[in-house]
């Protein structure tokens, strides 16, 4: 996709080697046998687990071992491993890029193509990650219009730049039965047209994607119900580097070995009473996502401040089980089941249910930079909770361009939020 | 009145509920208040909307963009509207996605018919009320025909436009005593068209004499929503001419009709004119907004496109890149990206910026219409 070899903004060595190397077999063959020296060096189960899931997905995205296709985060991708294609989402790859240090470039390719830097960084990055060809070539591109303006607007340009189908999953607003019908259709025009146009694409192994998904919610549903425990038994800062899982991975089995793990640590976390923040003064829950570059942002709230975060918005199982007999419409109800689709009075709905289930004593919600859907219902969001007499901090960050985040005036505002909760309970 | 955030929302359907209605054009900008109500990196339009409305109102949003969604659910949330409406606006204009609107539609005209004076909607009124817009679309479309001919500013233009919009809205304007409750009538119908034609000859009145825009650089403007005329004003105040104005503020207003042939569904027929006008950047319509953009630079002799993109407009800074690089490639055409709150155009740095686009296009060649 990228000017290869071309001299431009954010081509970095860092950048020209990642290139270079990615789309070589040989490369996930040698990251293979790190993986298995984590194992054996004590690194544990379910992040083990992550680590496979993910890198079995990039190899076969990056060496073209199966078609790729690119989404936007609320792509169901029970659709993608069901056509027989693996999932890529450039906006995940931006929080990856953020933690490995290539957010600086992939952003400031973004920018020199004009992209201002008022636009949310996850979609940004993914642009400019895009132009710098560190991305796999995509054979096809499914947007969602639900949510985020910026996900699909920047995913059509890079099926532009690809010159690679692309399909607008054009969600409607409300879940009437014509609504559902009209989204249920969408996606089997997509299933049944994207096999004409790229080669390896089939719809037969839809119904068999779903029944992974539903056999990885019960697992999820263990791991929600066991995160009730408190004191909290898996910190939440941990967990919202883990979203990409839930976001990107539902139809692959990897997924739900990663949750069985993940139970099972959690089990013995609260068999053992080894948790992580012993004190754990107060709980919160966090709303959006988190930086994924460097910061001790969430070590100062949970180990010094020893306020766990139990749970987080974006690790929600919003969706009920699916119907294997019926793929496509079950695909179109679970993105109309999103929260965050509708008007607010849904996401408040969400948001009350997790309180409760989590005995939730304050609730972040991370104020990600550009993030208009999520951030234009603060208001209602701070005065719904304050009816509830649920203390709220609105903070400001950027998940990926770290010019945007002021770490020291967020410690700030955190160890006063916990002080608050803590006058709070002291009454 | 009903009140509408958006193009995509036909004005047809209130009229021919007996509702007089217009566009909601807050051109003095946000309250101080709506910093409480949504965030301040926020699109100024939809923090404009935040503001106590006529209890005797009816607003209906149209679902635009992430931005107008919210704006919806705050202006509910904290009551400022005794009566809000969502209506759905598909982002493609196939025949599945004109299918669903037009049952939007059908929704919409449930919702205005019970709160409007006649009742309902009638199919009648509804057919009557989409001939008296085509009459005032093609006014408009007529009026502009005087930018390419170099007699009419486009900010006069610009202020005809909003001044159609104020009439629409504005029953004892239009020289009749309306029985709202019979709905939209042809008496109505012929009323309303009179007093737009008026209105848009006013406009004209006030033209210039060609040589006073002799030589002059023109060029194109296109964006999402142009917030107030300022912007407009200030590319004129710096020595270039604006031939066509792609906004929501102006063609694409104006620059499509519905056929109201009493054989096809109305509803359908108002869907399909609707999604299928000149796109807005909301839309996904794969290479056409540029197509079209440089059509019209050709057609109109612009050398250039100057783009205004509200701050924190997501979607005008999406489509800016697109637009910037197709013009150039495709149509050899420099663009230039302004972006601002409300009074944008009234600020220096603006019209610095625009000063040094028109020298940059000097340098190019002669200036058209020398």
């Amino acid at each position: 996709m990228g000017p290869r070899g071309t001299r431009s903004v954010g081509n970095s060595l860092q950048v020209r080697a990642f290139r270079r190397f990615a789309r070589k077999p040989w490369c996930y063959g040698a990251a293979k046998q790190v993986v298995d020296i984590m194992e054996r060096r004590g690194w544990k189960p379910y992040q083990i687990s992550a680590i496979r899931c993910v890198m079995d997905d990039f190899r076969q995205a990056y060496t073209g071992e199966r078609p790729c296709i690119y989404t936007t985060a609320f792509v169901p991708t029970e659709l993608v491993y069901g056509l027989g294609a693996v999932p890529f989402l450039p906006e995940v790859a931006a929080g990856y890029a953020a933690a490995f240090g290539f957010a600086y470039d992939a952003l400031g390719a973004a920018e020199s193509m004009w992209y201002s830097a008022d636009l949310c960084s996850f979609h940004r990055a993914g642009v400019g990650a895009g132009k710098l060809g560190v991305l796999p070539r995509p054979s096809a591109v499914i947007a969602t219009a639900h949510l985020c303006d910026g996900g699909k607007k920047s995913l059509h340009r890079m099926s532009k730049d690809a010159g690679c189908p692309f399909y607008l999953l054009d969600v409607p607003y409300d879940r009437s039965e014509r609504g559902q019908k009209r989204l249920r259709d969408q996606v089997e025009h997509i299933a049944f047209d994207l096999p004409e146009k790229v080669p390896g694409i089939s719809p037969e192994g839809m119904a068999e994607a779903i029944r992974v998904s539903n056999a990885t919610l019960d697992d999820y549903l263990e791991v929600c119900a066991l995160r009730q425990h408190s004191p909290s038994p898996w910190r939440g800062g941990e967990a919202l580097n883990y979203v990409v899982m839930f976001l990107g991975a539902w139809g692959n089995p990897w997924l739900a070995e990663f949750y069985k793990d993940l139970a099972s640590h959690i089990r013995g976390i609260i068999a053992s009473g080894e948790y992580p923040c012993c004190s754990e003064r107060h709980r919160l829950l966090w709303l959006n996502l988190r930086p994924y570059y460097k910061t001790g942002l969430l070590d100062y709230l949970e180990l010094e401040l020893e306020t766990s975060v139990a749970f987080e918005e974006y690790n929600w199982p919003y969706w009920s089980e699916l119907d294997p007999d019926d793929p496509f419409a079950s695909v179109a109800r679970k993105m109309l089941a999103n929260f965050g689709w509708g008007p607010i009075e849904r996401r408040l709905a969400a948001v009350d249910s997790m309180i409760d289930d989590y005995s939730i004593d304050g609730v972040v919600q991370f104020a990600q930079w550009g993030c208009r859907q999520s951030n234009g219902g603060a208001s209602m969001l701070a005065d719904h909770l304050k009816r509830r007499g649920i203390p709220f901090l609105n903070l400001g960050g950027d998940g990926v361009d770290v010019r945007n985040g002021s770490e020291a005036q967020a410690m700030t505002r955190l160890g006063a939020f916990v002080e608050l909760i803590d006058a709070k309970k002291a009454r | 009145m009903l009140l509408t955030s958006c193009s995509y929302i036909p004005l047809e359907l209130p009229l021919a509920a007996g509702l007089p209605a217009k566009r909601l054009f807050v051109l003095d900008g946000a309250e101080v208040d709506a910093d409480g109500l949504l965030p301040r990196d926020f699109c100024p339009y939809a923090r404009a909307l935040m503001r106590e409305y006529d209890p005797g109102d009816v607003l209906a949003i149209a679902g635009s963009c992430d931005a107008m969604r919210r704006a919806y659910d705050a202006i509910r949330y904290w009551g400022l509207a005794a009566d809000v409406f969502y209506l759905d606006v598909p982002r493609t204009a196939d025949e599945a996605a004109v299918d669903y609107f037009a049952g939007e539609l059908r929704q919409m005209a449930r919702h205005i018919g019970v709160v409007g004076p006649a009742g309902q909607v009638e199919e009648q009124s509804l057919r009557l009320a989409c001939e008296a817009m085509n009459k005032a679309r093609a006014a408009m479309a007529e009026a502009a025909k005087s930018l390419e001919e170099g007699t009419l500013r486009a900010s006069r233009l610009l202020q005809a436009i909003m001044d159609v919009n104020e009439l629409m809205g504005d029953v004892a304007r239009w020289g009749m005593t309306w029985n709202r409750e019979e709905g939209f009538g042809r008496e109505v119908c012929d009323a309303l068209t009179r007093a737009v034609r008026a209105e848009i000859e006013k406009a004209l009145s006030v033209s210039v004499q060609p040589p006073a825009l002799a030589g002059r650089v023109r060029v194109g403007v296109s964006g999402t929503c142009l917030l107030d005329l300022s912007v407009v004003e200030c590319i004129e105040e710096a020595g270039l001419e604006p031939v066509f104005i792609d906004s929501c503020m102006c063609q694409r207003v104006y620059d499509f009709s519905v056929d109201v042939n009493p054989s096809y569904d109305i509803y359908m027929e108002l869907a399909r004119s609707y999604l299928s006008k000149p796109g807005c950047p909301r839309m996904f319509a794969g290479d056409e907004r540029i197509a079209r953009l440089g059509a019209l630079a050709a057609m109109y002799g612009a050398k250039g496109l100057v783009y205004f993109a509200p701050k924190f407009c997501d979607l005008g800074y999406y489509d800016f890149p697109d637009v910037k690089r197709g013009l150039r490639e495709s149509f050899g055409l420099p663009s230039l990206l302004l972006e601002g709150e409300y009074g944008a155009g009234r600020t220096g740095q603006v019209l610095t910026r625009a000063v040094a686009f028109r020298e940059m296009l000097e340098g190019r060649g002669e200036p058209n219409g020398a």
